[in-house]
């Protein structure tokens, strides 16, 4: 066991430190909502790709730097310590395209994925297909070397920004439900497609609905197999139950430390009644953060995420909510003036910890029954 | 990096549970007629008992981490042996006072066998002169009890009264501040430097005793829910409890990773990382500790509510071991004082 780092390691970290030193963006920052909020992440993204800080674990071949896992536990520590904002989420998306597509869809989709020139959307959740999203209804026929797709995907973030979408479809009807899925990658501006921006509880509107009428996708545009959706969409989901690969611990770190900070400047009293709860929250992103840097070890290791990265879900799950709750209240008073749109984001959205991606509840019955081993019901 | 166990970790894991396993008590009767002097000549046979002793003096030289991967393995088997305290925690003490070779040496060979006295509420080292008892925890069979006298330097007293108390498989102690026991040379003046990194140790080991415990309780409740049938199915394929273990699962692989950690750090980072580690490790692992072993008596319905059932068994021991050295609000506020200290 060794927590440091080997010699590569370490002057990648310390090259890193010195160029956020000098790249970090001046803040304030937009909060991750919004139009504004998108063109900021979006800038971000390509910068610290250029930089050479994104796409470590990728294969070099696809614009990736063919590093281990373990570089990306480094870069969510040091831009969570700098401040800078957050690790863009960058291609657990890409991740089942690496698997299941074939080298020309490798070549032409991940590079400008990673590079962050192009955007992608995730169209898996429809109005009747949510938690049971293998019961999904947007249907795929097959006509000739295209499919037409018919059908409605809703809570798609980011839809609107997006220049690419990988879409769950049932290619199959007449085949068991977890069967009969395929995947589908298309352009966002094909015909066929409307965007239809939902409002969120924050007040800005980053999830979509979005609808699919006699949309066109060439056969050659199919990633895997037919019938291969199902699995497909188990690597996406494991990817995305992944802090590290989505960037949250660099924020976490970062509302840690923003929440210290308010704590230094309290009086006496006060500061007695808070610092424990910051402390506890500490505890609860440590635990997220020293467990994620194992299952990446293991990832290192060639052992590629499964089902125990629910527990990594759930660690997540927990440090957000902790940190959450205790935004909302170092800034209740802000709150109800409307002074604080940054806290406000920060305490909602970390009410959305527990529901994308899969929520609280199926990851902790795929811990139940996949990692406990607990017995299914009839 | 990589934060995994290597190799040798390993094996030292499996060597550690094949042996407790081997000798571990089947049922709650079996702790009342323990064999302990053959259990701890078959900790002796393993190296376990001078892991951490340098290897000149007789012992395995072995890493913090390879203490707390013993440590945990007895735990898991609830061995009602006095390793943690009389062996790791009495033997961290000597080693940071600078004890004399000839008594790490009979540390090691498991001749000699001295316990750590602990202040009433079980949080700190007991310092001879103050005022409340000097409690040691986990001390059967110790030759005497360490506490901190004139000049910081080590100083043994002897034990008083034993007691199986909460814990049915460990014994704790009192100590007799009014009688000294010679038992060789203990060292010089225990540094304030010296004192932290000891600190930091000890609370990595009480917190892999208690990620020993979870995992073992976690299993029971888990083996228990497969095969209890009620509605003529088992209860374990009911929601309520299968996210009951699922979220005890999530608490043991925190604290789990949280422990690892720390023992790593106390051997490796710099005094204040290390005790940052030990008490977020020794808080989290204590408060998911007894949430964990309750949620397993919960699992076992009324047998869990019965003697003859181990779920208490885990319990009490992860409650006792949720004091020693402090309970969790304990080091949350240690935690929180020193990130506040260099924060500034
Ligand atoms: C901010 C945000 C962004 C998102 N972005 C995307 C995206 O980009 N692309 C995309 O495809 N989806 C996205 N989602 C959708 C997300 O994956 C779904 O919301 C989620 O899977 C839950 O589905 P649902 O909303 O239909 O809830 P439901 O499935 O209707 O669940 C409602 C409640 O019932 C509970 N429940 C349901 N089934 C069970 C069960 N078997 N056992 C116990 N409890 C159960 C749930 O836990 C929940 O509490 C996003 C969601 C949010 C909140």
């Amino acid at each position: 066991m060794n927590f440091r780092d080997g010699n590569d390691e370490a002057s990648f970290r310390s090259g890193l430190r010195s160029w956020l030193a000098d790249n970090k963006p001046e803040p304030p920052y937009p909060s991750n909502h919004g139009k504004e909020g998108n063109v900021f992440a979006r800038a971000w993204h390509r910068k610290m790709y250029s930089g050479g800080w994104l796409g470590l674990s990728w294969p070099v071949e696809y614009g990736g730097r063919g590093l281990s896992p373990l570089y990306d536990a480094i870069v969510n520590d040091e831009v969570g310590a700098s401040g800078a904002p957050p690790v863009p989420s960058v291609g657990f998306l890409g991740r089942p395209i690496l698997r299941f597509g074939t080298p020309e869809q490798c070549g032409e989709y991940l590079p400008p994925m990673l590079r962050g020139e192009l955007q992608w959307c995730q169209g898996f959740s429809e109005p009747g297909a949510g938690s049971d999203l293998a019961s999904l209804s947007t249907r795929a026929v097959l006509d000739g070397d295209r499919y037409i797709v018919n059908g409605q995907k809703v809570w798609t973030s980011r839809a609107q920004y997006s220049d690419w979408c990988l879409l769950l479809c049932r290619t199959r009807p007449d085949l068991p439900k977890h069967k009969g899925i395929s995947c589908l990658v298309f352009k966002m501006d094909s015909p066929g497609i409307t965007v239809r921006p939902l409002r969120q509880v924050w007040g800005t509107a980053e999830f979509n609905e979005v609808f699919f009428d006699d949309l066109e996708v060439p056969v050659s545009q199919r990633i895997g197999e037919d019938g291969d959706g199902w699995i497909l969409a188990t690597t996406v989901l494991a990817h995305e139950r992944g802090p590290a690969d989505i960037g949250m611990i660099s924020k976490f770190e970062v509302m840690l430390s923003r929440l210290e900070a308010i704590l230094a400047k309290l009086p006496e009293q006060e500061r007695a009644e808070l610092a424990p709860r910051v402390a506890e929250a500490y505890t609860a992103v440590a635990a997220c953060r020293r467990h994620v840097l194992k299952s990446l070890s293991l990832r290192a290791q060639g052992l590629p995420p499964g089902p125990e990265t629910s527990v990594d879900k759930l660690l997540m799950t927990r440090a957000s909510q902790c940190l959450g709750a205790l935004v909302f209240e170092t800034s209740a008073s802000e709150l109800v003036l409307g002074e604080n749109d940054d806290a406000l984001f920060e305490y909602l959205h970390s009410r959305a910890a527990s529901i994308y991606g899969g929520t609280e509840q199926i990851q902790r019955t795929i811990v139940a029954q996949r990692v406990l081993g607990m017995p299914r019901g009839g | 990096m990589d934060v995994t166990f290597d190799e040798s970790e390993v094996m030292l894991r499996d060597t550690a549970r094949r042996l407790a396993e081997s000798l571990a008590c089947s049922s709650v009767a079996d702790f009342e007629s323990f064999d302990r002097e053959a259990a701890w000549k078959a900790l002796y046979s393993a190296g376990f008992l001078g892991l951490r002793v340098p290897e000149d003096y007789g012992g395995g030289g072995g890493s913090t981490v390879d203490a707390s991967i013993v440590v945990e393995a007895l735990g898991r088997s609830l061995l009602p042996v006095p390793y943690l305290g009389t062996a790791a925690l009495a033997g961290e003490l000597l080693i940071a006072a600078g004890a004399s070779a000839e008594v790490l040496e009979r540390l090691a060979t498991g001749d000699l066998r001295l316990a750590v006295g602990l202040t009433s509420d079980l949080s700190s080292l007991a310092v001879l002169g103050q005022p409340g008892d000097i409690v040691s925890f986990d001390g059967a069979d110790a030759d005497g009890v360490l506490v901190i006298g004139a000049g910081r330097r080590l100083t043994a007293v002897a034990p008083g009264r034993r007691a199986v108390g909460l814990d049915i498989t460990r014994e704790s102690l009192r100590g007799s501040p009014n009688q000294t026991v010679d038992v060789g040379h203990l060292g010089g003046e225990l540094s304030a430097e010296a004192t932290a990194r000891f600190y930091a140790r000890a609370l990595s080991l009480v917190a892999a005793d208690l990620v020993g415990v979870m995992s073992a309780a976690l299993d029971t409740a888990v083996a228990y829910a497969a095969g209890r049938v009620q509605f003529g199915v088992a209860i374990g394929t009911f929601q309520a409890v299968q996210h009951l273990a699922a979220d005890q699962l999530v608490s043991l692989e925190g604290a789990r990773s949280l422990a690892e950690y720390a023992a790593w750090a106390a051997d490796e980072l710099e005094t204040d990382d290390a005790l940052e580690a030990a008490y977020c490790a020794k808080a989290y692992c204590t408060k998911a500790g007894r949430t964990l072993c309750e949620a397993a008596i919960q699992i076992h319905g009324g047998m869990g509510i019965t003697w003859d059932c181990m779920a208490h068994v885990y319990l009490k021991r992860a409650l006792v071991d949720g004091l020693a050295f402090g309970d969790h609000a304990y080091n949350i506020s240690l935690l929180a004082e020193l990130r506040g200290r260099r924060a500034s």
